[in-house]
């Protein structure tokens, strides 16, 4: 406990705590601002002249305000349009004439093409409503938005690689300092030196976790099985963080394997665009991946319905835990702390080196 | 003058060896490359598309103007892969009947333009009329404009950050002190530092835009941006130095400076208009807007220039009285 | 050349003065040195005079001109030598001192030169994060005599040097003596500062308590006593003498003719001792 208290107090005083409420509240701000209002559809004003002989089209067009604006000339049309974030519309007996800005995608014009030709056939009743079909899979389901899309992003990737950065920080702070040299020559166990750095950790994953999903309103009673996940998979990054610590001086050193841990990471919530391009990863291999659960279960914290993976997920934590301690113990007792008296050599021989 | 260019020497030597620096070096390059090959080239993914092998022969052409499309064998794949994967509509046609599928989860406005191209499709042997296309200006892909203007200011932000890292490094091995006894002054001391931060920051600026649009790019524009973007460079450079002692609270007080004054106003691009009032306090907003109307050739980008210099000279004004507290090298 | 008089510095924070209401005067082409414990205030007095920490009270002038009015030409013609060796650790050795002589109008002993003259010519390709204590410490020496100064300031110059290597960057501090350089030195090292310094001031919580030459002080405060030890019989004796009493005097010359010496020591005090008489503590 006293090097836990200790670590807690150098991570505190590093600004290791100041750090994570100021991110944890950004987010905050992200999720109940930023996101909805990203997510809100603009539909891009579309600007109607209408010339055929009654004006067939005005009457119903007229009808429709909030979508349409209407014209009495072309040329009033166009002056109005041009140079501005808006679309034309010229309706002639001859044909149709489109205006636009020129930064419209040409997709996006394809689908003005197409919504027109189904607004004629409509208009002039020969769209035939029995030929339409839709199936709709899951009728009860909860609308997918921005937030819902990047919750468990975030939450998968940046609070657990908090825990993953600070715990190499932290080691490499004792390097330098050469404090680590003086542990080495102290009674502490090698194995709780390291629990004491990556619980100190875990704490901070939690702390984050806790603030983040009080303030964005996603507190419910699946939160506590979340917070669960939580625990172990910013246990396994921690130790990763400290294990990969003991092979590296400083953080710029250990930059580049950071930053394959960081896109290892971003891995599970990154499927369905590596999907879209024709890569697809296999479960049993992404679940692995110790985000993964958190994306998972994040995923279903938000979409209530359906079926929670939380007991494979904490499975899988534990066996990546033990796992990965067990690493770590391995590389700092033979790296560091191999004369000391938490060595087996030292035990073997029966006495304090 | 030696002194100065001594000191530029010894920054560029310590960059090149310095892991973190050459990190940041390459991490622009290849966010060009990743962005090249995501961004659609049509300027919007459009709507995904599952149908099955049978039908995509017959209504391929029409359907690929609206999005991509993914062939599956049968039904069942079909309906598998409309529950897996997120905002991809199915078509299937059975007994001459066209059918639409959806999950019943995507936004409500995917879904309308979804089900008006469905309609479209089912209406496609009618006869239409007869359509022209204007364009008032030169055809451009916008998300690949915005793309770029954000690169470009992501990467002449991190010029400016890894000049900031020189300054913090010479704090931290406290060679800063050696200086000070030295007859460098804090003027030709920053001058070597916005040297470094113009010549990173051209090099990024030209190399992002390069990776982004190969030679179909008004480069003459380009070198507009060099004065604005090094000021602000310099500005969040000095800002990194003045907070950061050390390596490890500089990469800490690079995530928080690079969050509120570079990515922040990135948002602005994407956000309705409506909201661009709350990002005119922040210096990065009038920088990322001057590069996005040079990048589009907006005819006022002349006005964004004069902003977008002011705001950088400002910002240098601010930082470097404070960084000549920290430092202790003298005035001239 | 340097005169300070009543300076005095506190830190913020601090309930004493660092340095308190100090006055001395360098005499140009002088080894000065500046004796006392860690925390004395030594380095204080230094980085006033360096520019490091600013002139709070009392008046500093170096060759008559205020230290307030420093301008690039003081800066020219000081070198300084830290205690904490501050280099850059991803350049080399010569690339370091090549960077620091660009700073410099005037030219000074070239680079490679130096690193030789501190026996540091097989490492000067080697990166300083590679270096020892010893030959950072060396590095830095040298860095500060890379502009040929007029004035050093020498701060613990001999930290972390075993003694080989410490008698070189002595003979260097010499050879700048021969050269009329006016050297500012603070250590806690006594030997160093008998061996080189023309004078001495001991300073203890921030006051100078003693200034003179190392010799004067030894022979004003210390006792003066010859120990003989002569063979007796089938061994040796040892006795004491005292060179301030007459009949003491003449016990000696008695037993100098009488007797086979072995050894003969005058009991001179050190430096000190003489710290100790006069403060009360010791160097450490």
């Amino acid at each position: 406990m006293a090097l836990l208290r200790q670590d807690w107090k150098i991570a505190y005083r590093n600004g290791f705590f100041f750090i994570t409420i100021i991110v944890a509240l950004l987010y905050v701000a992200l999720v109940r601002w930023v996101l909805p209002i990203g997510g809100e559809t603009q539909p891009v004003p579309l600007g109607v002249y209408d010339r055929t002989e009654g004006r067939v089209w005005e009457t119903w067009l007229a009808d429709q305000p909030e979508q349409f604006q209407l014209y009495d000339s072309e040329e009033t049309l166009v002056n109005a349009i041009q140079g501005k974030k808006a679309l034309g519309l010229v309706i002639g007996e001859e044909g149709w004439t489109v205006y636009r800005q020129g930064y419209e995608s040409n997709r996006d014009i394809a689908f003005l093409v197409s919504s027109i030709n189904v607004l004629s056939k409509t208009m002039s009743g020969q769209l035939n409503r029995e030929k339409v079909s839709i199936l709709t899979l899951e009728e009860e389901a909860p609308i997918e938005t921005l937030v819902t899309q990047m919750v468990p992003l975030l939450m998968a990737t940046d609070i657990i690689l908090l825990g993953f950065f600070f715990a190499a920080a932290m080691v490499f702070n004792e390097k330098k300092e050469n404090s680590l040299t003086a542990l080495r020559v102290s009674p502490i166990p090698v194995f709780r030196y390291l629990l004491s750095k990556i619980g100190v950790n875990v704490g901070f994953s939690l702390i984050f976790s806790v603030f983040f999903l009080l303030l964005s309103g996603f507190f419910n009673g699946y939160t506590l099985t979340l917070f669960g996940v939580i625990l172990l998979s910013s246990f396994v990054m921690s130790g990763i963080g400290v294990f990969l610590g003991c092979f590296y001086s400083s953080i710029s050193d250990f930059i580049y394997p950071a930053f394959i841990v960081t896109l290892v990471c971003m891995i599970p919530g990154l499927l369905p665009l590596l999907s879209d391009i024709g890569i697809n990863l296999p479960v049993s291999l992404v679940e692995w991946i110790p985000s993964y659960h958190v994306f998972r279960e994040t995923h279903h914290l938000l979409f209530q319905p359906g079926e929670s993976q939380a007991f494979r997920a904490v499975v899988v934590l534990a066996i990546e835990s033990v796992a990965i301690f067990g690493l770590c113990v391995w590389a700092y007792r033979r790296r560091y702390f191999r004369l000391g008296p938490s060595s087996k050599m030292a035990s073997t021989k029966g006495e304090t080196v | 003058m030696k002194s100065f260019w001594g000191l530029f020497a010894k920054d560029v030597k310590h960059l090149s060896r310095e892991q973190m620096s050459r990190y940041m070096l390459l991490a622009p390059l290849l966010l060009a490359f990743v962005l090249r090959m995501i961004l659609p080239e049509s300027g919007s993914t459009g709507i995904q598309w599952v149908v099955e092998e049978e039908l995509t022969q017959k209504i391929s052409i029409e359907l690929a103007q609206f999005g991509n499309i993914n062939a599956v064998e049968n039904g069942t794949a079909l309906l598998e892969r409309v529950r897996q994967t997120s905002s991809i509509f199915g078509l299937v046609e059975r007994e001459g009947k066209l059918t639409l599928i959806r999950q019943g989860n995507e936004p409500e406005a995917q879904y309308q333009k979804a089900r008006q191209i469905y309609l479209s499709l089912l209406s496609q042997n009618d006869s239409a009329p007869h359509l022209t296309i204007v364009s008032f200006g030169k055809e451009r892909v916008l998300i690949k404009e915005i793309a770029t203007a954000m690169l470009i200011m992501f990467v002449t932000s991190l010029s400016g950050m890894l000049m900031g890292f020189t300054i913090v490094s010479d704090k931290e091995s406290k060679a800063i002190q050696a200086l000070a006894v030295s007859p460098l002054s804090l003027t030709e001391y920053l001058l070597s530092k916005a040297l470094l931060t113009l010549i990173y920051g051209v090099f990024f600026a030209l190399s992002a835009a390069f990776i982004m649009h190969g030679f179909d790019f008004d480069w003459a524009n380009l070198l507009l941006l060099v004065p604005p973007a090094t000021l602000f460079g310099c500005f969040l450079g000095f800002l990194l130095g003045w907070i950061a002692s050390n390596q490890n609270t500089a990469i800490a007080a690079v995530k928080f400076i690079s969050t509120i004054l570079v990515v922040l106003p990135m948002l602005s691009l994407i956000l309705p208009s409506k909201y661009e009032p709350f990002f005119y306090p922040l210096p990065g907003y009038w920088i990322l807007k001057f590069i996005f109307s040079t990048v589009t050739n907006d005819p006022t980008y002349w006005i964004y220039f004069g902003i977008a210099t002011g705001v950088g000279i400002a910002g240098c004004l601010v930082t470097a009285p404070l960084l000549k507290q920290r430092l202790k090298l003298r005035t001239l | 050349m340097i005169t300070v008089n009543r300076l005095i510095h506190r830190y913020p924070h601090s309930e004493k003065n660092a340095v308190d209401d100090i006055s001395f005067h360098i005499e140009k082409g002088e080894i000065f040195g500046f004796l006392g414990p860690s925390g004395a205030g030594k380095s204080t007095v230094q980085n006033i005079l360096t520019g490091l920490l600013p002139l709070q009270s009392g008046n500093v002038t170096i060759n008559g001109n205020p230290i307030q009015k420093r301008d690039r030409r003081f800066f020219e013609e000081i070198g300084v030598s830290f205690e904490v060796p501050n280099l850059y650790e991803k350049l080399t050795g010569l690339e370091n001192l090549l960077f620091y002589a660009t700073l410099f109008r005037k030219a000074g002993l070239p680079p490679e030169t130096l690193m030789d003259r501190v026996e540091l010519a097989d490492a000067k390709h080697k990166r300083v994060k590679d270096y020892s204590k010893g030959m950072k410490q060396r590095l830095t020496f040298a860095r500060s005599l890379i502009n040929d100064p007029k004035i050093l300031f020498l701060d613990e110059p001999l930290s972390g040097l075993d003694p080989a290597t410490g008698q070189t960057v002595k003979r260097l501090i010499e050879e700048q003596r021969e050269k009329k350089k006016t050297i500012f030195l603070t250590t806690h090292n006594m030997f160093l500062a008998d061996e080189l310094c023309d004078r001495v001031a001991f300073l203890h919580e921030g006051r100078i308590v003693a200034l003179d030459t190392p010799k004067r002080l030894k022979l004003s405060n210390g006792q003066q006593i010859v120990d003989v030890e002569y063979i007796a019989g089938t061994g040796t004796e040892k006795k004491r003498f005292s060179l301030n009493d007459a009949s003491a005097l003449k016990a000696l010359s008695d037993c100098v003719q009488t007797n086979k010496i072995v050894t003969m020591h005058t009991m001179e005090a050190t430096l000190e001792q003489v710290f100790i008489q006069l403060t009360g503590r010791g160097l450490d």
